[in-house]
């Protein structure tokens, strides 16, 4: 195999590639769209937890003694905006009569053991959730806290798990709260990110095969590399382009997150990211764009056109995407059934392994089994796809039906059949 | 010396069929050479085995004088029937992208694919991309991809399928300054009359097998039927040695079949010394490759074949 051919034809679908309106979309829009759903969903989770200006004036009756003492005075010196204390629910509801309030909470006599304030509001005033927060973080807890005496012991009690310092065993450095839940949430992510990345580019090696089939490009191009060359460059240049939307992808997100004052890399830093899981993450991904490249490059070199690629590729890609589809059993159950099954398969565990990873501990031993049946599967597509590729790319004009590839492949030899009929092409 | 291309009893077979049998040719350096037959003779295949597209089943196939290997694909520029290019590529970069798998720099790839592109009136649309051509411009464009890389060796099957004349006119004129810079040309055709102006020698195929071989003059000479055609005015029949007389369709010129002991030369001297004849032209009944071709080949020519006895035709031509 001659590298240099390789090479030149890895650089030009790299480059070819790169400047397809598709892929510019996907490299781009993807995360944009991303960045899109996060700003809009922390715009109105903010508004919907905080903002509580339309409210002018809300009263609270307290039947349990958390807000008020037995004398009737409240334990808090000044109570905040809007609430008003009132000693009697028929007092409030004359005054929401009177249009001096928007509404009233009522906490029982058995408050603290419901923990549930009762809302009696207009009906162009719904007390929303951002509201009883407020109620809770600045009227309920200061009011106890002023009762207890010590606001510090109150936070405690409130929250005792906040206090909990968290170390990844061998490691005396403090890991921060939020790892835990990146160390879940990364691998989903990733695995997404991968899965994304391995169908786009290698559908465009697919529809690239297609397309050069359509066109009646393969004489002109066996006649000048080899099949084996043809096929290297390509996956190498997909490849490369691949690992070129990942770096985007995570360079956007870098920026996005500096723009909302947060140093990702930094942040990532203090998680103390286990690189063993990373390298076997890369391993899998890398495996897995190798397989599906392998099939996409037998779909593209066997279909016609393009458009009945797309088709084949979609039913592929399903297959792909089960993990994400059964991602409760990977919680429920990470060590057996189908989240088990599922990241050993060799076409489900690009994704499959890497997600169990993140929420329990494989055994290596799985983890080297679920290695070896992909490589093990690669070679045996590797071989299906140079011989459906070979038979299929002067085929032109006709789809390879599966009787055909059977029969070509027990026979070991290639049959030529052209668009107008054997004869001609005979 | 060694032959260009160098085929030796050469068998395909597909399933029951056999596409070609026991096939032999050379073709020798420097000429252009035509492969015919009708649809589905084989010459596709056999250009397929030259080019190791695909094994052939016994026999051999030398290219320059060796199997065919890697280095072998550089020397040869080949123009398949079945052909196409990137539809949204820049013609420039097409051709210089083609040009560098062929092992050329990509700046003298794309400078000598610039001048082609000028050569073949289509300089306006170098940057432009193949699916803003017509179907001719295209064809010009593959034919400039095709000797971009200044072959020793072009192939090319059925080079002026879909061409007008102007742009056929274009390419063969580009094919005999090609063979003048010393390039080897195998043509697969089935235009007969681009046979008879173009090629030094020729191979007719026919169900896998080899019916005609070898210098285009020779072979029409071969099927030339003892007969003269002239025109004029005079009683043909009365001549001496005429023992048949058939004027053509249109009335101008007449065929006189000669008996076997009268040559040509006899007929031109009885008439030159017989004031009763006027003579305006006076040639050899020498058929065209077409008439030739429908006997080996045409299917009213399968019973013709049958009497030409083909045995006996390919050992003549052997």
């Amino acid at each position: 195999m001659s590298l240099h051919k390789t090479w030149l034809i890895a650089r030009r679908e790299f480059w070819f590639n790169l400047r397809r309106r598709s892929f510019l979309a996907s490299m781009f829009l993807f995360p944009i769209f991303f960045v899109g759903v996060f700003v809009v969903g922390s715009l109105l989770g903010r508004s919907a937890a905080t903002d509580i200006s339309a409210y002018s004036a809300v009263g609270i009756v307290d039947e349990s003694g958390i807000v008020v003492r037995a004398d009737g005075t409240p334990y808090l010196a000044e109570l905040p905006e809007p609430f008003r204390l009132y000693s009697a629910e028929a007092e409030a509801r004359r005054a929401i009569e009177a249009g001096d309030l928007d509404g009233y909470y009522v906490l029982r006599a058995d408050f603290l053991k419901t923990l549930k304030p009762e809302a009696y509001y207009r009906r162009d005033k719904i007390f929303g959730e951002a509201l009883t927060r407020h109620l809770l973080n600045k009227v309920l807890t200061p009011s106890v806290a002023a009762q207890v005496g010590n606001p510090d012991l109150v936070a405690r009690l409130g929250n005792p798990l906040r206090q909990i310092k968290l170390y990844r065993v061998g490691n005396p450095q403090e890991l921060p709260r939020e790892a835990l839940f990146a160390a879940v949430f990364a691998p989903i992510l990733v695995g997404s990110l991968v899965f994304t990345m391995t169908m786009n580019v290698s559908q465009f090696l697919m529809l690239g095969l297609a397309d050069e089939k359509e066109n009646r490009m393969m004489e002109l191009f066996i006649t000048s590399a080899r099949p084996s060359e043809m096929l290297w460059g390509k996956f190498i240049g997909l490849g490369a382009l691949g690992l070129l939307q990942i770096v985007v992808w995570i360079a956007i997100g870098i920026a996005f997150a500096a723009t909302q004052g947060t140093d990702l890399l930094g942040t990532l830093a203090t998680f103390q990211l286990d690189v063993g899981f990373l390298l076997v993450v890369a391993t899998y991904a890398m495996l897995g764009y190798t397989l599906y490249g392998a099939i996409m490059a037998a779909i593209g070199a066997s279909v016609n056109a393009d458009q009945e690629a797309r088709q084949v590729a979609g039913v592929i890609g399903l297959i792909s995407v089960l993990p994400l589809i059964f991602l409760v059993s990977f919680f429920a159950a990470p060590n057996d059934g189908i989240a088990l099954v599922l990241s050993l398969l060799p076409f489900t565990s690009p994704n499959g392994m890497p997600l169990r990873m993140a929420v329990t501990s494989v055994p290596s031993e799985q983890v080297a089994l679920g290695i070896g049946l992909q490589v093990v599967t690669i070679i045996g597509v590797m071989w299906l796809s140079a011989k459906i590729f070979r038979l299929g790319m002067l085929n032109y004009g006709k789809r390879l039906s599966l009787r055909e590839i059977w029969r070509a492949l027990r026979e070991g030899r290639q049959q030529i059949i052209s668009a107008r009929g054997a004869e001609e092409a005979l | 010396m060694t032959h260009t291309i160098d085929v030796q009893n050469v068998t395909k077979r597909y399933g029951q069929k056999t596409a070609v049998d026991d096939m032999s040719f050379e073709v020798k350096r420097g000429e252009i050479f035509g492969m015919l037959g009708p649809n589905g003779a084989g010459k596709t295949t056999t250009i397929r085995m030259i080019l190791d597209i695909i094994k052939p089943d016994s026999g051999t196939i030398r290219v320059f004088g060796a199997p065919f290997s890697e280095a072998t694909k550089q020397r040869i520029g080949y123009l398949p029937e079945e052909r196409g290019l990137y539809k949204n590529v820049p013609l420039i970069e097409l051709l210089g992208y083609l040009g560098t798998l062929k092992g050329m720099k990509r700046r003298e790839a794309e400078q000598r694919a610039a001048q082609l592109l000028e050569e073949l009136d289509l300089g306006a649309y170098k940057k432009g991309k193949v699916r803003e051509l017509s179907r001719g411009m295209s064809q010009k464009v593959q034919f400039a991809a095709t000797i971009l890389h200044r072959p020793e060796l072009l192939i090319i099957d059925e080079p002026f399928a879909g061409l007008d004349p102007v742009n056929t006119e274009i390419i063969k004129n580009m094919i005999f300054r090609l063979r003048s810079e010393g390039a080897t040309v195998v043509m697969s055709i089935h235009e007969m009359h681009q046979v008879e102006e173009m090629a030094d020698r020729l191979l007719m195929i026919h169900q896998g097998r080899r019916v005609l071989y070898g210098a285009v003059d020779e072979v029409r000479q071969r099927y030339a039927e003892k007969a003269v055609i002239v025109s004029g005015q005079g009683d043909w029949a009365a001549l001496r040695g005429v023992v048949r007389v058939q004027p053509d369709e249109n009335g101008r010129n007449v065929t006189l079949y000669l008996d076997e002991q009268t040559t040509p030369e006899q007929i031109m001297a009885a008439l030159a010394n017989n004031p009763s004849y006027s003579v305006r032209s006076f040639a050899l009944a020498v058929p065209r490759l077409n008439d030739i071709f429908i006997r080996v080949a045409g299917g009213e020519a399968k019973i013709a074949a049958s009497a030409f006895n083909l045995a006996e035709v390919r050992r003549e031509s052997a």
